[in-house]
């Protein structure tokens, strides 16, 4: 499964984001014994977001693992499984519930390698429906890819379409170290062109969406669509805006977004997690202490989830993350010399 | 280990001080609290007391240089304290006065928040590109125009500062006011005979701030007579009444500017200044009074003025005069005013303009009060005492009939005195 | 192997050859000597940070690790150190690590709460309580997913048995009927809360019921008890029966680590534990069954001081670690 294959060559149908999911774990499943599957409810429920669907049928309950609802425990003994030979992907039925298995990924996933001097690897993938917009409320709709993405020994992705989930959860399937993926809730049903088998997409690599001269946006999961809506309007009125994909929150490409920022002068963050110490501050700083610094004709804009847990209501639930309106109005300010 | 003496920070925006005079010298003895050295800012010198008590050694900075602050200028050696140069006793690098670069001088008069900057941005908005372009084609920031927030400097705006020269008087890019004018050269090829002084602190800081007023706001002149005799009156019964108190007399000045501080009250869309993207309306008046020192002019404000009582403005006003001469205000006293007053006719003159200070909008110029014959309601000639004034106005937050409504509402109270006095 | 036992003969003796029981000793003395001097260079401002030493429970780690084959596995505590040299470890190895020596077991980088053999099947002590029960289960799952045959023996103590992944992990382990032997080391403190005032069971094996699976307890300081018990829940494991919980009674003669004051317990509850020295009931035990004679153990002993002097001289003259090392191996590839 590991030689590097040229996506050109394979022929693509169209998937829903969830379906690409659920095809690379099946293409994981099938030719390599090592992998499990994880989770509450994967089985037969077919996952709360039918992600696994029909998959325990076609592997068994014994690759295909319901997990007492034990977060903990169950990340835990996912990390012990990968220490000792297995290639375990374990489901968060919540990203927000990524909380009560802090302690296995934050300080064992995570620092297992280094504090025994590089002896081992962890290979583990774990995965995280995450974001808001379908009315779940505070619990259950947040976006702590920030979090994780702090923590030195953990690899966080963030892919936004399904052509790049199915390519870069192959590709976390190859990696020896732990690796986090935040899927946006509303991208599951989004539609794309998939290649079909086998085929990776390299983690630590952005992605630009569109081109542009008059500024950079840089966002994550679905804020790169949103971004790409308001790029459309923006063109109406003259503004030419790069749309750039990060893809990986851990670790950043600088290149790609350096490269830009000294082609457009003008940066913009959006994200959906917190603004507040979120993962726009780390882009911004990344530019701002960097060669590119010379090249800024306006200040750095972030916009992103405002400080406040997020609403049930859903007018308030959509006014706490970006919007296209809100990003079309600020990208336009800051590229007009207002901000 | 002997004692340091450093050239310390004394005031607000202060990057470097100038030695005006040394009381000690080398070798001498020093007692801690004793008067060392007096440091020359831009409004007043300061004294420098001396840290601790023993002899003073390795003297590196001498009268006239310019030390950054921090810097160490002597050590004090305790009795019995070997004698040997401390690491750092090496003269520093002081820029005699006369070559001191305008842009680097504290604009300690200043109202607006611009802090001298020790990183080379020398105060102006430009971004990171927009220095860089500027750099690679030659073009000085200062000279450029932002079209940015706070006045920003952005690429756009330096790519079009070639075409900004053009159209502009050329005496427009000179708001560095370092530039020579040549007159020295001319007066050597001429054999003229001549002396030079060094401009110091103040001098500069005046040529740098009334050049750029004038040549970046918009003035526009308001001309008025006005009858001081009933102004006059009241003074005297005032006076009268204070007589045996051992208060301080009240002066016409003194009325003026309540006067002012009133019409203020009356009309604040005229207490206001510029500021790039906003106008700062204030919510008081903030009258500052020149008064003229030895070697220059120095603004002192009477905060609030409106709200005070005559009394409290004359003793204030009398006060503030005392310090700015003998150099002792600090820079908050003469920062944050929000209009003018300029009164030469102790000097004789008639009217004249004068030049804002920036960012204040405008500034009142009084002349000397004469006797005139003018005529009564009947058509009559009467002897009235008549003073003239001449009110500058910046075009950008004044308009002409905004002046004129302050202006007319100024000679109301001043004829009308009593009106002054209510609230 | 079959048990020929007779009413009344020792498990041990039954079990294991004379040789391997001399070993057992040579071990329980490494234990100790090993503690003690990693106390002594402690105490000299030779090691940095703190350690959590288990001098009293060299009996408890050496018996529960006599079952096992060598490529069973292990994962351990902050009180570890006696379960890494009961597995295998070197104590030169050990001590490199403790003084933060490239050559230790972790190279420096994880000190005397995180040494690790995987190769000896030693998957790491752990700094967190209750850290290593998930992870032990997970590598049970891997024994069974893969057919392996390899039975994992998690080690904790009396304080993380009232630790969530405590309980969650020993739900999982009986459901999916994995080889794994929870052993529970209860030396009467979690680090100064006593069992009686934290746990609301009185014996940790009772909570065994409540996850369906054989819980027992035994002397810790009774190396026949404790081989025996260990030894049925490990067979019962490899047999594919599903994990076991094993509560080894013992006691910690020095506080929790180097701050400890003792303030809750008392010098005679110590004084009193360590009149009962497990390594000298041990010795006693096999003199009085002509195991080894007097002379023998006390050569062991001595063997053993050589080879911990070694070790620290070892440990004192390895490389520090360079700094422009430091963020090696966070990851495995390293990031472009």
């Amino acid at each position: 499964m590991n030689a590097p294959v040229n996506t050109a060559d394979l022929e693509t149908v169209e998937m829903s984001y969830s379906e690409a999911i659920k095809d690379a774990m099946d293409i994981a499943l099938g030719s390599d014994e090592r992998v499990i599957l994880m989770g509450e409810d994967i089985g037969v429920y077919g996952g709360a977001f039918q992600v696994t669907g029909d998959l325990v049928h076609k592997y068994g309950e014994e690759r295909v693992m319901d997990t007492p609802i034990s977060e903990l425990g169950g990340a835990g003994v996912a990390v012990g499984a990968a220490l000792t030979g297995l290639r375990p992907i374990f489901e968060f039925q919540f990203s927000d519930f990524a909380t009560l298995a802090m302690e296995q990924i934050v300080n064992q996933a995570a620092k297992v390698r280094y504090m025994l001097g590089g002896e081992v690897s962890v290979p583990v993938v774990m995965r995280f429906p995450a974001g808001s917009g379908t009315g779940a409320a505070a619990q259950h709709s947040q976006s702590l890819e920030a979090w994780l993405a702090h923590v030195p020994g953990l690899k966080v992705i963030q892919p936004s379409t399904p052509h790049d989930v199915k390519g870069m959860l192959l590709q976390a399937l190859e990696d020896p170290d732990p690796v986090m993926i935040f899927e946006h809730k509303l991208l599951y049903k989004t539609k794309g062109m998939v290649p079909q088998g086998y085929y990776t997409v390299p983690i630590g690599k952005a992605e630009v969406r569109r081109e542009g001269t008059d500024v950079t946006i840089v966002a994550t999961s679905i804020m790169v669509h949103k971004s790409l809506a308001a790029a459309e309007e923006l063109q109406k009125a003259g503004i030419s805006a790069e749309v750039i994909d990060l893809r990986t929150i851990r670790p950043i490409d600088p290149e790609t977004v350096l490269a830009s920022v000294e082609k457009t002068s003008r940066l913009v963050c959006v994200y959906e997690g917190v603004k507040t110490l979120g993962i726009g501050a780390a882009i911004s700083a990344m530019v701002a202490e960097s060669h590119a610094f010379d090249f800024l004709d306006a200040p750095i804009l972030r916009l992103g989830g405002s400080d406040n847990p997020i609403p049930y209501n859903p007018e308030l639930e959509k006014a706490s993350v970006p919007q296209v309106d809100g990003i079309v109005a600020s990208v336009a300010d800051l590229v007009k010399g207002k901000i | 280990m002997p004692i340091e003496v450093i050239l310390p920070k004394v005031d607000m925006d202060m990057s470097s001080g100038t030695i005006a005079d040394w009381h000690k010298s080398e070798g001498e003895t020093v007692e801690e609290g004793e008067a060392l050295f007096d440091i020359e800012t831009d409004k007043a010198t300061m004294e420098v007391e001396s840290p601790g008590t023993g002899t003073l050694h390795f003297v590196t900075a001498k009268q006239g240089d310019e030390v950054p602050i921090g810097q160490a200028v002597a050590w004090i050696f305790a009795d019995g304290e070997e004698v040997v140069a401390p690491a750092g006793a090496t003269p520093p690098q002081a820029t005699s006065a006369p070559e001191q670069k305008p842009d680097e001088v504290a604009p300690a008069v200043q109202t607006e928040a611009q802090p001298t900057l020790t990183n080379g941005t020398n105060g102006t908005r430009a971004t990171p590109l927009a220095r860089r372009v500027a750099k690679k084609l030659g073009i000085d920031l200062s000279a450029v125009s932002g079209s940015g927030p706070r006045g920003r400097i952005t690429r756009a705006d330096v790519e079009a500062a070639p075409k900004q020269a053009d159209v502009a008087s050329p005496a427009a890019q000179v708001i560095n006011v370092g530039g020579k004018t040549g007159a020295e050269k001319t007066a050597q090829e001429l054999g003229l005979s001549y002396s030079t002084v060094p401009v110091n602190k103040m001098r500069s800081v005046i040529a740098s701030r009334l050049t750029e007023s004038k040549s970046t706001v918009p003035h526009f002149y308001l001309n008025a007579d006005v009858e001081l005799d009933a102004l006059m009156t009241m003074r005297a019964q005032m006076n009268s009444a204070l007589e045996g108190s051992g208060a301080k007399k009240i002066s016409v000045n003194d009325l003026l500017i309540k006067a002012c501080a009133a019409a203020l009250k009356a009309v604040p869309e005229a207490n206001a200044s510029w500021d790039g993207d906003t106008i700062v309306k204030y919510d008081d008046a903030h009258i500052s009074v020149a008064v003229s020192i030895d070697g220059g002019l120095v603004t002192p404000v009477v905060r609030s003025a409106q709200s005070k009582d005559i009394q409290t403005i004359s003793a204030e006003i009398a006060d503030l005069a005392e310090r700015a001469k003998s150099g002792k205000l600090s820079s908050k006293e003469y920062q944050g005013g929000s209009f003018s007053l300029s009164n030469l006719g102790m000097f004789g003159v008639k009217s004249f303009n004068a030049i804002i200070n920036p960012p204040e909008s405008m500034i009142l110029a009084v002349g000397q009060g004469t006797k005139q014959f003018v005529p009564d309601e009947q058509g009559n000639p009467k002897l009235a005492t008549v003073m003239s004034v001449s009110l500058s106005c910046d075009h950008r937050v004044v308009d002409g009939a905004l002046g004129a409504v302050w202006l007319k509402k100024f000679k109301e109270l001043v004829e009308n005195p009593a009106a002054m006095m209510l609230n | 192997m079959a048990k020929h036992k007779t009413k009344n003969e020792p498990f041990a003796l039954t079990k294991y050859s004379p040789d391997q029981l001399k070993e057992a000793l040579r071990k329980m003395h490494l234990i100790r000597k090993f503690e003690e001097g990693a106390e002594d260079s402690y105490t000299r401002g030779l090691i940095h940070g703190t350690m959590h030493l288990s001098i009293g429970q060299e009996c408890s780690a050496v018996g529960s690790c006599m079952p096992l084959a060598d490529d069973d596995q292990i994962t351990s505590t902050h009180r570890g150190h006696g379960h890494c040299v009961a597995k295998g470890a070197e104590v030169a190895r050990m001590f490199a690590e403790f003084f933060g020596k490239e050559t230790g077991y972790c190279k420096g980088r994880g000190g005397s709460m995180h040494i690790a053999d995987v190769e000896k099947g030693n998957l790491g002590a752990n700094g967190i309580v209750a850290g290593g029960i998930p992870i032990a289960v997970g590598a049970a799952l891997t024994s069974k997913r893969l057919n392996t045959g390899k039975v994992v023996l998690c080690f904790f103590g009396d304080g993380a048995n009232n630790e969530g992944a405590f309980h969650e992990s020993l739900n999982m382990a009986s459901v999916w009927k994995l080889p794994v032997v929870f052993v529970c080391e209860n030396n009467k403190y979690g680090m100064s809360t006593s069992i009686e005032r934290s746990t609301a069971v009185e014996n940790i094996s009772d909570r065994a019921a409540g996850y369906s699976m054989p819980g027992v307890s035994v002397d810790g300081n009774d190396f026949n008890a404790i081989t025996e018990a260990i030894d049925t829940a490990v067979e019962r494991a490899r047999a594919g029966e599903g994990p076991s919980l094993v509560e080894s009674l013992t006691y910690r003669w020095r506080g929790h680590s180097k701050s400890d004051r003792n303030r809750y317990r008392t010098k005679d509850e110590i004084s009193d534990w360590m009149s009962k020295d497990p390594i000298v009931r041990f010795t006693s035990f096999l003199v009085e069954h002509s195991v080894l004679t007097e002379d023998e153990a006390e050569a062991i002993e001595a063997d053993v001081e050589a080879e911990i002097a070694a070790g620290i001289e070892f440990a004192k003259s390895s490389p520090d670690p360079l700094i422009t090392d430091v963020s090696r191996d966070v990851y495995t590839e390293a990031l472009s």
